[in-house]
């Protein structure tokens, strides 16, 4: 009874720069050793085959490093490896493919599926159709060959294809690469192994997008995770698990300070995090002195927990209260000033002035 | 809160060993006096020490009472009625250490008490040490001491003012912000390090931007590699697609069979072209012996016409010769006519010539003739001259020559002489005598009669008649060499005159102009004779020769010449007449010439047309001539016929080639050979272009471009938000100075307005008409008051003389009070010695302005100087009368 590993977007290079220096080098290393733990996984599971189903790296122009670095990770899992091209890694006439077959880092058991023609696993018992992107953008269904190719009797029909399954996930993914939905009914596949979309996805019984196995967005789209596929024989419907695999988790916190009690609940929020926390936090509404001092307290005790946090305060206003302003003792015309600039509300400019005002007052008294 | 002390006494303190109570004070003006060394000033020190010293302080030692021992405790009381309210303060210091105050039944002590007071009055501790200016606030502004009124430094009590200010209604609105000034200046230093002053970046927030805009730049040339790059893969994948085309296509195939069939094409019309060639080249060849054939038919027509010709061409030939015999006959007749006629001329000419030659001889020979007389008559004068010449020079040899030095030398003698004999008179004896008649003496030898008189120059024997002899012997010494010179002198002349053959001196005078005439006229002789001749008379005898010769080889020249023929004519005429002839003689001689070389041309002609007839005649004659004009008739119909048949075929030939366009074949033909090259050529140019790409897409894809991108973009959202970041700040700090700044002013301002109203209150007292602005320190800064003139002046309050200042300092002193006074706080001036600058109608000014402070305020002022304050409407007390 065949078994299959399905993953995909590994997004292998992915430097997450726009995070802290300190931060984003172990977020790029996460996701090479999602890749060493899905071999772990595979030879453990004693899968007969791994089906990465696209975008198994960011860019075509990663370092050489990179590439053989990915290459490395595989050695974990002795079996085929399958590696799809997608539209981050396209089969360019120059790719990071032929980079890598040039370098000489492709191990005999990774197989390129670089071309859209039958590949024959028999000693495994299926043949993958893949459709892999030859183009960075196609607006044509680059798995319709599937429906005449022809396969051996008596072995699995395994697709294997990175792009958007029409009319599913219109909302959230752009229309190039498009995948008709019925593709397995009509090529007769067993199993349609999807990639391109980062969280695990069953389109039908036996089309799934398995999700990238290391998050790395914030928006919660149950990603981190990896398909077990057994499939009993042709035709049988595919048994499909879901295993987790991710090491960091992402997170977004919308949080929105009214009243004392929703700091409370955040801070509790916060207090919950652990190291492997990746947090994204977005706060508004607003905070007098006493609060905004508890966040800031807050923040910063959780910031030195979590793997990384970043927090836009933009929309946060900082209303002192009375008590707060008469506690700063401003009297004369920097009390007149603060009263202005109180006055003026929502201007951030006005807000800036007023937080640094009462932070020089509060250090002085 | 009206505010009054009205008991004040001191114990051991300074000089105020033993206590002294002052008391009485009235609630508005009161004047201590008393001279210096009486206390005044410790007075003062201890006012200033109740309130302003802590009771615990150790700094005060200088209360301590002049030669007295640790143990002293210095004290103050002061009584006082605060807003109706007795206040009783007790305060010792060092022995004792105490502080009570006791406010109606209420009491207070120590720190409390302290703070109380300080609290009420406005003022500060030193938190360490004595109390400085800058903790004594309110009292320190109003309680003016020695020798500082003219000082305001409202600084040190702004806070307090505005403690005691505040919430007073706009009058006395907010004055200050308590450390306000430190923050603002805290703030605008924070500004500087990210703005300048005119508000743009700089420091660190400049640095922020421009690494910003580094990144960006950066990410803008990688992101155009990326492009390159992206490009380059898009491009080898068109060469790859076309080559792999190309190879399986070979679009070439094609046209190569389209080109064996053009140069097919082309091989026939060649073949074509050729024979076309030949057939025109035949086509030739035919017109070429139908040519030669009527030619030779013709020249056979033209042998009979030939024949006829020359007869004519002969009997003509005849005619012409003998017009031409008759024409050299003629013409030799003339020639010969002309021949004669220039002869004679000839002959004419040549005597004509010889005869002005001759003529030309003769005249020379008159004129050689003619010059010969002339010569032999210059000679002739010149010999005349010349023999004058020598008779003159004769005479003049003649004469014995005497030269004028000469002549000066005589005369130099006869002088001598004379004086030689002058000399030897005078010492002459005299003798003088004086006979009658008959009676005669005999001197030596020469006998003496009558009357004379004689000088005895030597010795005499005169001999008296009757014998007797007188001896005369002349006297004196030298006598004798004066007789020698005399002597010698008129022997030297005698010689001189002797040696030149003269008799005297006046005959030496007669050569002298003798000879002196005859050299003039040797000279004259000499000028005659350089007229006649002036080149000597050689010259004039070599002219009369010469003379001579011309006149002989004219005559020979004459004699040579023929005899003079009768007739003979001007030379130039027969010249003429010769030149004429001999013109006409050449004319006529080239005639000749001309007519016997036509009679010689017109001869061979005519023989030339005979022999021709002759050859014509034989020609015509010959046997086979007919035969051969049969045989070249046939042949030229047949040549015809060829001709007209291979032209058609020559016609059609070049028709079907034109139509064939063989030019365009060959176009064809080189155009398909260039595509097939060129369609190779870019072939095998894409598969090096893919080579090519191939290798600089390994390049490329090697350096890691998006990867690096990515870090690139990485810093720079960390620098751009580090730039948003300090934006931000710097606009937020940008922001509070500048409301700050705004608010401080603007609070000020309140605070102006009612201080300027009440220091106008005083000023017109002191300066009447003048006005004073108040500056950020709330000191009168700008006086502007009236000038004599009408015109208004302002200066700085800092310019004006201390006595002004101090004027100034204690009007707006004053002022301070009544606000503080509105406010409801209490006040007391204190004047330690005020006013000692001013001159007497100021201090009169101020003494009004005093009186009327005075109706608000208690005001407490020590002066040494207590006859100027007797006008103050108050007793002046003296601080040395006890009790006072």
């Amino acid at each position: 009874m065949p078994r299959f590993l399905h993953t995909a977007d590994w997004q292998i290079g992915r430097q997450f720069a726009t995070l802290s220096p300190d931060n984003a080098p172990m977020l790029a290393e996460a996701r090479l050793q999602a890749v060493e733990r899905l071999a772990a996984l595979a030879s453990a599971e004693g899968v007969d085959a791994v089906l990465v189903a696209g975008d198994v790296f960011d860019a075509q122009t990663v370092s050489e490093r990179t590439v053989r670095r990915l290459f490395n990770a595989l050695a974990g899992f002795a079996g085929p490896w399958l590696l799809l091209p997608g539209n981050h890694d396209a089969a360019l006439a120059e790719s990071v493919w032929s980079r890598a077959q040039r370098l000489g880092a492709v191990p005999p058991n990774a197989h390129l599926l670089l071309e859209p023609c039958v590949q024959r696993f028999e000693a495994q018992g299926f043949a993958a159709l893949p459709a892999p992107l030859t183009q960075r953008h196609t607006h044509h269904d680059l798995t319709a060959w599937f429906d005449a190719a022809d396969t051996p009797a008596g072995l699995l029909r395994i697709g294997i294809a990175h792009g958007s399954v029409q009319g599913i996930l219109a909302e959230d993914i752009d229309s190039a690469n498009p995948i008709a939905p019925d593709r397995a009914v009509r090529a007769r596949l067993d199993y349609l192994a999807l990639g391109d979309w980062h969280g695990t996805k069953a389109i039908d019984a036996r089309i799934w997008y398995a999700g990238t196995p290391e998050p790395d967005r914030f928006r919660a789209n149950e990603a981190g995770n990896a398909l077990l596929v057994d499939i009993a024989a042709p035709g049988a419907t595919p048994q499909v698990r879901s295993v987790a695999v991710g090491q960091y988790r992402w997170q977004q916190i919308d949080a929105a300070l009214q009243v004392d009690s929703d700091l409370d609940a955040l801070l509790d929020q916060l207090a919950a995090l652990t190291p492997q926390h990746v947090v994204d936090l977005r706060l508004r509404g607003q905070l007098d002195l006493a609060a905004r001092a508890r966040l800031q307290a807050g923040l910063g005790a959780a910031e030195a927990r979590v793997r990384h946090l970043q927090a836009d305060q933009a929309a946060l206003r900082l209303v002192p209260t009375d008590a707060d302003i008469a506690g700063l003792q401003a009297d004369g015309y920097l009390g007149d000033v603060i009263a202005e600039l109180r006055a003026e509300g929502d201007s951030e400019q006005a807000q800036d002035a007023l937080a640094l005002l009462a932070g020089l007052l509060a250090e002085r008294a | 809160m009206t505010m009054q002390i009205t008991r004040l006494r001191v114990e051991q303190l300074r000089r105020f060993r033993a206590p002294l109570e002052l008391s009485g004070f009235t609630p508005g003006l009161n004047i201590l006096a008393g001279p210096n060394e009486a206390g005044k000033s410790t007075l003062v020190r201890a006012i200033r020490a109740a309130f302003f010293e802590r009771h615990k302080s150790s700094m005060v030692d200088d209360l301590r009472p002049w030669d007295e021992g640790s143990g002293a405790a210095p004290r103050v009381e002061i009584d006082f009625v605060l807003a109706g309210q007795p206040h009783h303060l007790v305060k010792s210091f060092l022995g004792k250490k105490r502080c009570v105050l006791a406010i109606g039944t209420r009491q207070l002590e120590g720190a409390e008490a302290e703070d109380h007071l300080a609290q009420l009055f406005g003022y500060a501790y030193s938190p360490k040490g004595a109390s400085k200016t800058e903790h004594q606030g309110i009292p320190g502004l109003l309680w003016v001491e020695q020798g500082s009124g003219q000082e305001l430094d409202v600084r040190h009590a702004r806070e307090h003012l505005h403690d005691a200010l505040h919430g007073q209604g706009e009058a006395a609105g907010a004055l200050a912000a308590t450390g306000g000034d430190a923050l603002l200046e805290r703030l605008r230093k924070d500004r500087a390090e990210l703005l300048t002053g005119t508000g743009k970046p700089t420091g660190e927030h400049k640095q922020a931007i421009d690494t910003v805009a580094q990144h960006q730049a950066e990410i803008a040339a990688l992101d155009a590699q990326i492009a390159q790059y992206r490009e380059q893969v898009d491009r080898l994948d068109q060469l790859r697609r076309a080559h792999a085309a190309d190879s399986s296509q070979q679009p070439w195939d094609a046209l190569e069979h389209d080109l064996a069939q053009a140069r097919e094409r082309q091989a026939a019309l060649d073949a074509s072209a050729r024979q076309l060639g030949e057939d025109r080249q035949r086509l030739a060849d035919l017109g070429r012996t139908r040519e030669l054939l009527g030619q030779r038919l013709a020249a056979f027509r033209q042998q009979e016409d030939d024949l006829a010709r020359r007869q004519a061409a002969l009997d003509q030939a005849e005619t012409a010769v003998q017009t031409a015999d008759a024409a050299a006959a003629l013409s030799r007749h003339t020639a010969e006519a002309a021949l004669a006629q220039a002869h004679t001329t000839q002959l004419q000419a040549q005597a004509a010539q010889q005869q002005a030659l001759r003529d030309s001889l003769q005249q020379q020979r008159a004129q050689a003739q003619a010059d010969a007389a002339r010569a032999a008559q210059a000679l002739q004068r010149a010999e005349a001259a010349h023999a004058e010449l020598a008779r003159q020079r004769a005479q003049a040899a003649a004469l014995q020559p005497i030269a004028p030095r000469q002549l000066q030398q005589l005369r130099t003698l006869v002088q001598a002489r004379e004086q030689a004999a002058l000399r030897h008179q005078a010492v002459a004896t005299r003798l003088a005598w004086q006979l009658p008649p008959g009676q005669g003496l005999q001197l030596d030898a020469q006998p003496l009669q009558g009357e004379g008189e004689l000088l005895l120059t030597a010795p005499a024997l005169l001999r008296l008649p009757g014998g007797g002899e007188l001896r005369i012997t002349p006297g004196g010494q030298d006598l004798a060499d004066l007789a020698r010179a005399d002597q010698q002198a008129s022997h030297q002349l005698q010689q001189a005159l002797a040696a030149l053959g003269l008799a005297d001196l006046a005959d030496a005078e007669a050569r002298l102009a003798a000879c002196s005439a005859a050299q003039a006229a040797v000279q004259l002789a000499e000028q005659a004779l350089a007229i006649v001749a002036p080149q000597g008379l050689d010259t004039l005898h070599t002219a009369c020769a010469q003379v001579q010769a011309r006149i002989q080889a004219a005559d020979a020249a004459l004699a040579r010449l023929p005899a003079a023929p009768q007739d003979a004519r001007p030379a130039a005429e027969a010249a003429a007449a010769d030149k004429a002839a001999q013109q006409a003689l050449a004319i006529a001689r080239d005639a000749h010439a001309q007519a016997q070389a036509q009679q010689a041309a017109a001869a061979s002609r005519r023989d030339a047309a005979r022999a021709e007839l002759q050859a014509a005649q034989a020609r015509l004659a010959a046997p086979e001539r007919s035969a051969q004009q049969d045989t070249a008739q046939q042949q030229l119909l047949q040549t015809q016929a060829e001709h007209q048949a291979l032209d058609a075929r020559v016609a059609q030939t070049a028709a079907s080639l034109q139509s064939a366009r063989p030019d365009i074949v060959a176009q064809d033909i080189a155009r398909l050979a260039r595509s097939i090259a060129q369609l190779r050529a870019s072939h095998q140019q894409r598969h090096e272009q893919i080579l090519v790409l191939q290798s600089a897409l390994q390049q490329a894809g090697a350096q890691g471009l998006e990867e690096q991108r990515a870090a690139r973009d990485g810093e720079l959202q960390r620098a751009w938000r580090r730039q948003h970041e300090l934006q931000r700040r710097a606009a937020a700090l940008d922001l509070l100075c500048e409301r700050l700044q705004a608010r401080r002013q603007a609070t000020l301002a309140r605070l102006q307005a009612p201080l300027a109203q009440r220091l106008q209150h005083y000023l017109p007292l002191l300066l009447p008409g003048a006005s004073v602005q108040i500056d950020e320190q709330l000191a009168p800064a700008l006086l502007t008051r009236p000038r004599s003139t009408g015109a208004a002046e302002s200066g700085a309050v800092d310019a004006l003389s201390f006595g002004a200042r101090e004027q100034l300092g204690l009007i707006s002193r004053f002022a301070y009070a009544d606000l503080l006074q509105q406010a409801g706080r209490p006040t007391l001036l204190i004047l330690d010695d005020a006013l000692v600058h001013s001159d007497s109608d100021r201090l009169a000014s101020m003494k009004r302005v005093l009186f009327d402070a005075a109706q608000r305020h208690q005001v407490l002022l020590f002066t040494c100087h207590r006859a100027l304050w007797r006008d103050m409407g108050v007793a002046v007390r003296a601080l040395d009368s006890p009790g006072g």
